[in-house]
């Protein structure tokens, strides 16, 4: 029983490895859209050739049947044999589309559509066919992709390398796997090494390592002969042939790199070796070398291989990228240092850690309370704070990941939409590496999708269209992220024909969401797109223009405490930019005593705090009262009448205002009194609650009692709360008045 | 090796379904509560209102860094207000929340808990519907007669399973 468990875990680390091969793949195709660069081939030929060995591992094997044809063709474009053309491309592309498929389903346990895998794979058969057919008999009598494969590795390595078989029965005794191959290492330089087949128990275990140098058995029986395992060696020549009746080839050198041996110069062959392997052996617990080895070890899952590195980190340059030895060394020492963890497990910590903080400012402010403090307390305290604040930082940055996980898929999107619509588009990715929280990031991803697709159908015009004003016939689409402050900024922008103000107006004016009378800003305007149920769009397409969307983007993002806003020229062009918190968990936090409650206003909406007296306050209908500040007028919320606190209306002398933004909308605050400013760590009112307007989360403070978080943005757009239509107009009424009063 | 069902042996050996309750004092009437469904008992802490919450919400407790919503359960079964003395606890229990079908943690201020007693299913009689009609709808599983003293026995999901979470 307990097999079974263990065989669906490591299938679920396959599939996981399979997306992540997948990614690559996609990826690498899409480079080859901009030249054939052989690294790349390499790159998505490997990745193939993981997935195809892992289905054999796991017995899928309709979907190594698949990837098998898949591979053959990438197998041609390695060798030089077949032209890469955008046709096999988006072949290829769409073959990547149903291994996902097939993958996807085979985990969730659903049935696959067979009917599209076999009309694909019959598809790229055809190609198969027709491509050999063309290259004459030398690549027809190559056609096999096994013998294929193995033979451009070989011609690769032909610098005095050859291949050795390791094996032995039963547990290795006195010496782990990393050891040998430390071993091994210092006789002939190891580059590579891969599990040819590791048994249960008694069963024949097999390593195949790739040596550079040449070697005699002997040698190596002589340098291992303190060994206690039976130990056989086997020396492979170059040739293919034979080795190749021990070695099932789905398993050898899936994941290995040959760059650096391409860059090697073959006058000093041992030399990349030593660099690479003990970096990529040492750092490793034991089962952890190979990466495909259904070891009891690997749910730890230390994968050092290409392949996720290229899949884990997708900004790093496809993996080894021939930048030479020390290039290729150090990215897999890299590799070697990352580590598959359940996000619940670091979640876990992160609350704990959250705890500990909230335990450590209890135990401050108890101590402060003493009437002698020993100066070993007061550095112990001050210590135990520094630490338990870089402890959080630490651990937070956990969660963080580059946003490459998002914006990975956008070339390959936008290039399927844009050859659908028969428009040029170039996209242009910015700062892919920054980083932001894991949750923030998953829920990031829809919205984009649909920002850049109304960029793409909406925004770039047709190229004739944009030929007869005189623009680039290809559109330009810039994904960019960055930091800011404490936020992460994404923009959109695009080069396309803006946002028709004339046109919105008109349409927001037949859907009753603004009189004719009314003037509006072109902030407003714009605005105006993220009403639910609008959309401009003549013809309905099935990407975009369905007029839902640009409402649930914003709301979206509000979800995540984010902001969007829309800057636009026309002909020249949209931006949209979103700024997001970097994280969900933890922001800084102003406390104000209402009552004889303490809330926690976030910092980053703050503008100032102010002393209020009457003269600046004037008030207007229905009780509401509205301050000048600045150059304009902001409406007061009155916290503890909202909230239901109190319900006698004192002066507004007594207290403070807090001014505050939301979504570029201003109010003020009404509070009792202001107290300290400190971190907090935010929970969710929802967990054993509900969600309560107004109210966008609860924390501890550091006297262990409960504070509720105010969500401004949801006070100063509950029309309950704030009337803004009367305050408006009031507002503009006021504006007359005093412009009337300047004037006399 | 599957699990043997637990169901099938209890029917088979026609054993009586019983369960045990956690019982407690509000006002001068008993009421019971599933064990399993009590995850502690604390004594009374202070608490933060939630705003524009019903009277029956008293507020918001740090429960070792989870935030648990108290309630008074002699308001949310229209008894009355509770009159918080000495013997007043909080009862920790486990809802489920049957709308968004999760467990939520929720504490139940009480006037006093009594003890833990084992009663047979089958001994539960309905409740008067003028009982019923007070409460929310279901939150009465039945009535049960223990020490010639009666027992509300509570259907805890019930009692939250009208506009609460």
């Amino acid at each position: 029983m307990s097999n079974d468990l263990d065989m669906s875990e490591f299938q679920d680390i396959f599939f996981e490895e399979c997306a992540e091969g997948l990614d690559v793949m996609e990826k690498g195709l899409m480079g080859l859209d901009d030249g054939a660069d052989s690294e790349f081939i390499n790159t998505i030929f490997r990745a193939a050739h993981s997935i195809k060995g892992g289905g054999g591992t796991f017995g899928f094997t309709a979907i190594t049947e698949f990837t098998h044809s898949v591979e053959t063709i990438l197998g041609e474009f390695r060798e030089g044999t077949r032209s890469v053309t955008r046709p096999v491309v988006d072949l290829l592309l769409t073959a990547c589309d149903i291994l996902r498929h097939m993958t996807g389903a085979m985990q969730e346990g659903e049935p696959v559509d067979t009917n599209r895998v076999a009309e694909v794979q019959a598809q790229l058969e055809a190609v198969l066919a027709g491509g050999s057919g063309e290259l004459g008999p030398e690549a027809a009598a190559e056609s096999a992709p096994e013998s294929d494969s193995t033979s451009s590795d070989m011609d690769i390595s032909s610098g005095g390398e050859s291949v050795l078989l390791v094996g032995w029965a039963g547990e290795l005794l006195g010496v782990t796997e990393d050891e040998l191959l430390g071993h091994i290492n210092k006789i002939a330089g190891v580059s590579a090494s891969e599990p040819v087949r590791s048994g249960d128990g008694d069963e024949l275990h097999t390593i195949g390592i790739r040596v550079s140098g040449s070697m005699t058995e002997d040698a190596l029986k002589e340098g291992l002969a303190w060994v206690p395992s039976e130990i056989t060696f086997t020396v492979a020549d170059s040739s293919p042939p034979a080795p190749a009746p021990q070695m099932p080839k789905p398993m050898f050198f899936t994941n290995i790199d040959f760059g650096d041996e391409d860059d090697a110069p073959a006058a000093k062959p041992a030399d990349p070796a030593p660099e690479a392997a003990p970096k990529a052996a040492a750092p490793v617990p034991a089962s952890a070398s190979v990466a495909t080895e259904p070891a009891p070890a690997a749910p730890a899952a230390v994968t050092p291989t290409a392949d996720d590195a290229g899949g884990a980190k997708p900004p790093a340059p496809p993996a080894g990228g021939g930048t030479g030895g020390s290039g290729s060394g150090s990215g897999k020492s890299g590799q070697a240092n990352t580590i598959r963890v359940n996000i619940e497990k670091v979640d876990e910590i992160i609350n704990l850690v959250g705890e500990l903080v909230i335990t450590q400012s209890i135990l401050s402010q108890c101590c402060a309370k003493l009437d002698y403090m020993g100066e070993e307390l007061r550095t112990g305290l001050d210590q135990l704070e520094r630490h338990t604040r870089d402890l959080q930082d630490s651990v937070m940055k956990i969660r963080m990941l580059p946003i490459s996980f998002v914006f990975n898929r956008f070339p390959r999107m936008v290039r399927d939409i844009s050859s659908k619509l028969g428009k040029e588009i170039e996209l242009e990715v910015i700062g892919e590496a920054t980083e932001l929280d894991k949750t923030v990031l998953e829920n990031i991803s829809d919205p984009l999708v649909h920002l850049v697709r109304n960029s793409v159908d909406h925004g770039i015009e047709m190229p004739k269209d944009r030929d007869s004003v005189g623009k680039d016939r290809t559109g330009r689409v810039i994904l960019e992220a960055y930091h800011e402050g404490g936020n992460v900024v994404i923009q959109i922008r695009d080069d396309g024909k803006g946002l028709d103000r004339a046109r919105i107006r008109a349409k927001a004016i037949q859907k009753g969401l603004i009189s004719e009378e009314e003037t509006l800003s072109d902030e407003r305007i714009y605005d105006l797109i993220f009403h639910p149920g609008f959309s401009t769009a003549d013809v309905v397409s099935d990407l975009s223009g369905r007029g839902v969307g640009m409402d649930v983007v914003k709301r979206n993002i509000r979800d995540l405490s984010g902001t969007i806003e829309v800057s636009s020229s026309e002909g020249e062009g949209t931006t949209f930019t979103i700024r997001l918190p970097l994280t969900l968990a933890i922001i800084d936090g102003q406390l104000a005593r209402i009552g004889s409650e303490t809330y926690v206003v976030p910092v980053l909406s703050v503008i100032e705090s102010n002393q209020m007296k009457a003269s600046q306050v004037s008030s207007i209908a229905n009780g509401t009262e509205v301050y000048r500040f600045r150059e304009e007028y902001i409406p007061i919320i009155r916290i503890s009448e909202i909230f239901g606190l109190s319900q006698e209306r004192r002066s507004i002398e007594e207290g403070l205002l807090i001014v505050v933004d939301a979504e570029g909308m201003k109010a003020g605050l009404h509070v009792d009194e202001l107290l300290g400013q400190q971190q907090v760590v935010i929970k969710g009112m929802e967990t054993n609650y509900k969600p309560i307007p107004g109210i966008s989360g609860a924390t501890i403070l550091g006297d262990g009692r409960v504070a509720m978080i105010l969500d401004i943005a949801g006070i100063i757009n509950n029309s309950n709360w704030v009337d803004s239509a009367a305050i408006n107009k009031a507002i503009e009424r006021k504006q007359l008045q005093d412009q009337s009063r300047s004037a006399a | 090796m599957s699990q043997p069902d637990l169901d099938e042996i209890s029917f088979e050996t026609e054993e009586p379904q019983t369960e045990q309750l956690m019982t407690f004092r509000i006002r001068d009437e008993i009421y019971g509560l599933s064990i399993l469904r009590v995850q502690e008992i604390r004594s009374l802490c202070p608490m933060t209102l939630i705003p524009n919450s019903p009277p029956s919400v008293i507020g918001m407790m740090n429960l070792r860094g989870a935030i648990v919503p108290v309630i008074d359960l002699c308001q949310r079964l229209s008894i009355g207000e509770s009159n918080v003395s000495e013997t007043s606890v909080i009862i920790i229990t486990k809802a489920i929340d049957l709308k968004n079908d999760t467990e939520k943690t929720v504490g139940l201020v009480v006037d006093q808990v009594r003890e833990a007693q084992s009663i047979f299913l089958y001994d539960l009689q309905d409740a008067p519907s003028e009982m019923e009609a007070k409460v929310p709808q279901g939150s009465i599983q039945g009535l049960v007669e223990m020490d010639s003293q009666m027992t509300i026995v509570l259907n805890l999901d019930r009692l939250f399973s009208e506009n609460f979470f």
